[in-house]
Formats: structure tokens, C-alpha cells, sequence
């Protein structure tokens, strides 16, 4: 509906273009053309009089006459009308055509021409006809006296004539040359804009379930050229959050669901018949584990949507660093010597940085228990905190172990939410995938960086913190 | 009835494979797609439980796997995804029924017996040979009225000839139907069985009704 009006208000644009355009250059034609036609009259009276005035003799005594006393010709040597009469200053017409019109018909002219040498030019109506009338006294022709003016006229019908026709055929032409270019202007509009309108067709008919399509248009490369390659560009950018935002929630579901089907087939299990009371213990055992896993899912996921939704905001309460990390990795030993794995410490002797020490500890927490799930038995796991080497305003805090560290194919979607090394083995050790993009949104929610160091041997870990 | 159980998430599969058993159904339990599929082509089960998100192969592939093999065993696929676009794709991968996780276990249960006796020509749940009345769902057994307190095994043994009455059923067969691969290769283990349900059999009118074959090794439900 847009289209149908932008196609529209172009051919608007330009009929209205087209008519001012069009319309000036008639009246432009016309008027020139009538200049031109007047030019010619008055150059055929200026001719005539100049022919007249070399066959007048003044003779003596004051006598002025034509071809000694011959009556002034009715017309050109081309056979075109021009009347001619010659007066004196008295108003005494000397000698004139047949067809002259009376004296006091162009006195005014002679009049005027009596002052100046020069040739007046002047358009009148005699006797209900248009006449251009030239007049000029005959010393300025060099033909007698300067009391003694030669006046001659034509007819300007057959110019009137000649101009209404052209004012008649323009008049005509031009609208139609202005509805041919509206409708050809309606159609180049309509081809100009056929480009936009498949855009929008292809636009409408790609719901989100088909995000994967492109117009691919192949246009040229010119502005709707440019247009469609946009919108594919588009496309792909929703593409791939929409993918990411499906596969994410197929992972929560999924990872929502896994505990729940656990826990309902374990009770719909127990009940299905009487038991003894170890029986039941081990059910609610069982129970109390899958409640832990879903409620640290449940936790995890809160603490990223607050991240997602800007609204995870840190405490910045002095936290001094070397007693932070001690205080963590201390709460990890015990686990670590069941598991046979040495806790080492090397720590900055002091230092703070402002941040908040709860949200910091589940980074710590996230990073030590990967580590001493994948460091192999009596390796030691080595935790580092210390000042930026050269730049004090930034404290790095590391956790290496000597394990396998990460797949080269695992680690560019490291950090990424259900992120997994082998699915079925993270489910059942109890890791829903989601601790390191968890721990990394903290750390970036501080302004800082968790990285992993891929030059090192094993699994170590980059915390990047402002002091 | 024999099922398998393919489900990698460990705690699920050992509270279906101990949900199962105790219906009489005997149970094996695999954790991955390859050995699910490789299972499955190779022995007769009657319902094959197969979770989609797998390790290496997934559900969807091993089923697509299994019915190109011309496997034609029930599979009832377990999803935790329940978009229509999955529930599709599970039954176009040739699924015969899907459950959404997480479910009753009863539903599971009465929807893999449904699985199981669509083969057969007595699809009800309950099976009436003579004065015997087996009723799959109730889990119980009746001769002329009265009940019959059956183990597990034995009802599943007791089942399986109901549902072929009159037929010949070898040894390896009733194995095969009865008892999952832990107990494979335990020679005797059907003719124990089938001596303790003729011995509760034996005080009804049930007496005597299944008989042994002497020569082909097999039983028959008269």
C-alpha cells in the first residue's frame, strides 16, 4: 500500500516537474517566435521604406515628390500589402498608396518620428485591422527634408495568424506530451521500485522459523542493490541470535527437565508399591540430590538473565585480595586432598580492589571446581593473585591445573551457556554447563575479563579485574 | 516382555530400569546411541525406550538407523523438548510414540505394554485363556475367580504364553522375552521358572496347562 503510494507521489513529483518545465519552455517558444515573426514584419516595412525613400526627390522650391509625382506603390517588390503616405510637419499628407490609411490614424507616429532620427516602430489598430506602422523622417534616409516623414504600415494579420496556430498547437501538445510522461513516468516508477516491492514481498513471507532464507536478489549494485544486501546481512545477524536464543532455550528446557523426569520417575517409583524404610531413605536421598542440581540451575540461570537484563550489579566494597582468595581456595582443600590434588597459593603480600567479594567467590568457586575435576590425582592446582605486571590498576587472578585443558573445537564457545566438552558426561557428574558463562558474566559485570590462557599446558584461567 | 532402555542420564535409567522390573518386564539398559542401536538390531525386543538427546548418536539417528535396517521393533522416544517441530521430528525419524519429560512413570508404563502388544492379535490389556485371567495393567492373575500370586518373572512368563497360546515356544525365545543379557547363557533358568509357575499353577484349574514338548526343547500353553 506504501509502495502503491510512493509509486504514485513520484509520478506526481514528476508529471508536476515535467508540466512546469514543459509549460515555460512553450510560453518560452511562443513568445521568441512572436519577436521573431514582428522582427520579420518590421524588417520587411524597413526594406520598403528604404526602397520608397531612394525614389524620392525634394526638388527645389520644397517640392517633395515620388518618382516626380507618381502615386507611393500599395505594395512590396514581393507582393506583400504596405501602405505608405508621406506628410509634413503641417499634417499635409504629400503623397500616399492607395491604400494609406488617413493622416490623423498615425499622426501620433509622425509626430514622434518628426523629433529624432531614428525609425519608430508602433503597433496600432486602424480601422478595426492590427497595423505596424514604421515611421521616420526622410533626412534621416537622406532623402529630403527633416520636416517631411515617410510612414509605412502592413497588416499584421497573417503574423496573429501564424502565432495562434503555434499558441494552438502547443496548447494541445504539451498536456498530451505531459500525460505521455506521467504514464511512462508511472511505469519507470513501477520498474524502479519493483526491487522494493520484491523486498517487502520476500520480507513478509519470512516468518522466524525460516530466518535461514535470503532474498539474494541479485541486483546490481546500486542503492536497492545495496538495499537487498542489507537486509540479507540482516537476516543473518537475526538468524544467528534467534538460533542462539532457541538453542539456549531448548538447553534450559532441557536441562530444567532432565532433573524433574529424574525426580518423578523416582517417586512414581517408590510408590508404586510398599517399602521398607531404607528404601524410602534412598529415594529421598536421590530426591534431595536432583533439588540441589535443579536448584543450582535455577540460581545459575537467575544470576545470567540479571546479567542479560543489565541488572547485575556489583557491590564495590574494598575487597582485599590476597584474604579473598586465600579464604576460597581454603574452603576447596579438603575436597582437593580427597581427591588427591595439592592446593598452592601465590599470593601479593596485600592489595584491595573494590568489587563484590559474594559474586567474586562463585567465580573463584566456578574456576576451582573444573580444576579439580580435571586435574588428574596428585597434581597440584595453582591459584595466583597478584597486580598487573607494569599496571597497577588491574589485579590478575589465576587458576591453572595440569589436567588436559580445554579442546582446541571447545574453546571458542568456551563461555557460552550449556557449552559442554561431552554432553552426557557433564550431565551426569552434574555440571549443567553453564558455571563458566556464569562466572565470566560476573567478572565483566566488574569491568574486567575471564580468559583462558591457551598457552599453558593445562586448564588455566585469566581473571581480569580493576583494582 | 523385554525392553530396552537407551538413556544416558544414569539416575533416570536406573529408576525405569527398577520401575520396569517390578512390573515384570524385564529390562536392558544402555547409555549411548551406537550401543542402543547395535542392540536393538540384534536381539527381539518388544519395546525399545530410546531417550533423543544421546551421546554420539543421537535417538533420532538411531531410530532412522533402525528402520533402514528394517527393524520394526515399537520405539518410544523420550524428549525433554516439546516444540511440535520435535515432537515431528521424533515420529518422521520413525518413532512410534513419544513421551515429554518429565512424565508419570505410569504413563510410560502403560504406553510401552500398549507398544508391546501391537504385534499381537489380542491387543486388550487383559489375556483369558480358559479359567485364566491375566490382566497386564493391574498386574494380576486370576484362575476361576480366584487370584494367583505370581513374582514378576513368573507373570511375564505367564504372559508371554497367553499371548501366543497353543504355539510352540522354545527355550531361547521365552529367554529372549523374559530375561534382559545379565542372565544370558543361564541354561536352566526357564525350566526353573516354569517348574515354580506350574507348582502355583498347580492347586487351580489351570493344572496342567503348560505342557513340555519332549524333543524340541520347547513349552506349549494348551
Amino acid at each position: 500500500m506504501a509502495l502503491r503510494g510512493t509509486r504514485a507521489r513520484l509520478t506526481l513529483t514528476y508529471a508536476a516537474v515535467f508540466a512546469v518545465v514543459a509549460g515555460a519552455a512553450a510560453v518560452a517558444f511562443y513568445l521568441y517566435t512572436a519577436r521573431l515573426q514582428l522582427g520579420s514584419v518590421d524588417d520587411s516595412l524597413t526594406a520598403q521604406a528604404q526602397l520608397l525613400g531612394a525614389s524620392i526627390d525634394s526638388g527645389n522650391g520644397g517640392q517633395v515628390s515620388f518618382q516626380g509625382g507618381q502615386p507611393l506603390p500599395a505594395e512590396s517588390s514581393q507582393g506583400i500589402a504596405i501602405a505608405a503616405l508621406l506628410v509634413d510637419s503641417t499634417g499635409t499628407v504629400l503623397d500616399s498608396s492607395g491604400n494609406a490609411p488617413a493622416y490623423r490614424a498615425i499622426a501620433g507616429v509622425a509626430t514622434q518620428a518628426r523629433a529624432t532620427d531614428s525609425a519608430i516602430y508602433q503597433t496600432l489598430t486602424i480601422g478595426g485591422v492590427s497595423e505596424r506602422v514604421r515611421a521616420q523622417r526622410l533626412s534621416a534616409m537622406g532623402a529630403g527634408p527633416s520636416t517631411v516623414v515617410l510612414v509605412v504600415s502592413r497588416s499584421t494579420a497573417e503574423m496573429q495568424s501564424t502565432l495562434t496556430t503555434i499558441a494552438v498547437l502547443l496548447a494541445t501538445t504539451v498536456p498530451l506530451l505531459i500525460v505521455v510522461a506521467s504514464v511512462l513516468g508511472y511505469i519507470v516508477a513501477g520498474r524502479a521500485l519493483r526491487p522494493v516491492r520484491r523486498i517487502a514481498a520476500a520480507a513478509r513471507d519470512i516468518s522466524e522459523h525460516d530466518l535461514n532464507r535470503r532474498l539474494d536478489m541479485q541486483l546490481p549494485p546500486d542503492e536497492l542493490g545495496e538495499l537487498g544486501a542489507t537486509f540479507d546481512a540482516m537476516l543473518a545477524r537475526l538468524d544467528a541470535s534467534f538460533s542462539a536464543l532457541r538453542r539456549f532455550t531448548a538447553d534450559a528446557a532441557h536441562e530444567l527437565r532432565a532433573p524433574l523426569a529424574v525426580m518423578r520417575s523416582e517417586v512414581d517409583v517408590a510408590l508404586a508399591r510398599d517399602r521398607n524404610a531404607a528404601d524410602y531413605r534412598d529415594s529421598l536421598v536421590s530426591l534431595a540430590a536432583e533439588i540441589e542440581r535443579l536448584s543450582r540451575l535455577a540460581d545459575q540461570l537467575l544470576v545470567l538473565a540479571r546479567a542479560d537484563a543489565g541488572a547485575l550489579q556489583p557491590q564495590r566494597e574494598p575487597v582485599d585480595v590476597p584474604d579473598f582468595v586465600e579464604d576460597v581456595v581454603d574452603r576447596w582443600r579438603t575436597l582437593g586432598t580427597q581427591r588427591g590434588l595439592t592446593l598452592v597459593t601465590h599470593l601479593a603480600d596485600s592489595g584491595h580492589l573494590r568489587g563484590d567479594a559474594d559474586l567474586l567467590r562463585r567465580v573463584l568457586d566456578n574456576l576451582l571446581a573444573n580444576a579439580l575435576e580435571h586435574a588428574p590425582q596428585g597434581t597440584a592446582i595453582e591459584v595466583s593473585a597478584a597486580p598487573a605486571p607494569g599496571d597497577a590498576q588491574w589485579w590478575l587472578i589465576t587458576v591453572a591445573d595440569s589436567g588436559p585443558g580445554v579442546a582446541p573445537e571447545l574453546r571458542d564457545r568456551l563461555f557460552e551457556r550449556f557449552a559442554r566438552a561431552d554432553p552426557a558426561r557433564a550431565r551426569n557428574s552434574g555440571g549443567a554447563g553453564l558455571g563458566l558463562a556464569l562466572a565470566a558474566a560476573i567478572v565483566e559485570a566488574h569491568g574486567g575479563t575471564l580468559t583462558l590462557d591457551t598457552g599453558a599446558p593445562g586448564a588455566r584461567f585469566v581473571v581480569r579485574l580493576p583494582a | 516382555m523385554r525392553v530396552l532402555v537407551v538413556e544416558d542420564d544414569l539416575r533416570l535409567a536406573t529408576n525405569l530400569r527398577r520401575g520396569f522390573e517390578e512390573s515384570g518386564i524385564a529390562v536392558d539398559v544402555v547409555d549411548n546411541g551406537s550401543d542402543g542401536l547395535q542392540a536393538a538390531a540384534g536381539t527381539p525386543f518388544d519395546v525399545v525406550v530410546l531417550d533423543g538427546m544421546l551421546p554420539g548418536l543421537d535417538g533420532y539417528e538411531v531410530s532412522r538407523a533402525l528402520r533402514s535396517q528394517h527393524v520394526s521393533v515399537p520405539i518410544l522416544m523420550l524428549t525433554a523438548r516439546d516444540s511440535v517441530e520435535d515432537r515431528v521430528r521424533g515420529l518422521s525419524a520413525g518413532a512410534d510414540d513419544y513421551l515429554v519429560k518429565p512424565f508419570a512413570f505410569a504413563e510410560l508404563l502403560a504406553r510401552v505394554r500398549a507398544l508391546g502388544r501391537r504385534h499381537l492379535d489380542n491387543r486388550s490389556a487383559v489375556l483369558e485363556h480358559g479359567p485364566v485371567r491375566l490382566d497386564t495393567d493391574a498386574h494380576r492373575v486370576s484362575v476361576g475367580g480366584s487370584d494367583v500370586d505370581l513374582t514378576a518373572k513368573e507373570f511375564a512368563i505367564l504372559e508371554y504364553f497367553l499371548h501366543h497360546p497353543g504355539r510352540v515356544l522354545t527355550r531361547t525365545q521365552i529367554e529372549d522375552h523374559v530375561w534382559n543379557y545379565d542372565f544370558a547363557g543361564e541354561s536352566n533358568l526357564v525350566e526353573v521358572y516354569i517348574a515354580r509357575l506350574r507348582r502355583k499353577l498347580a492347586p487351580t484349574a489351570a493344572h496342567g496347562m503348560i505342557e513340555t514338548l519332549r524333543g524340541t526343547g520347547g513349552y506349549r500353553l494348551k
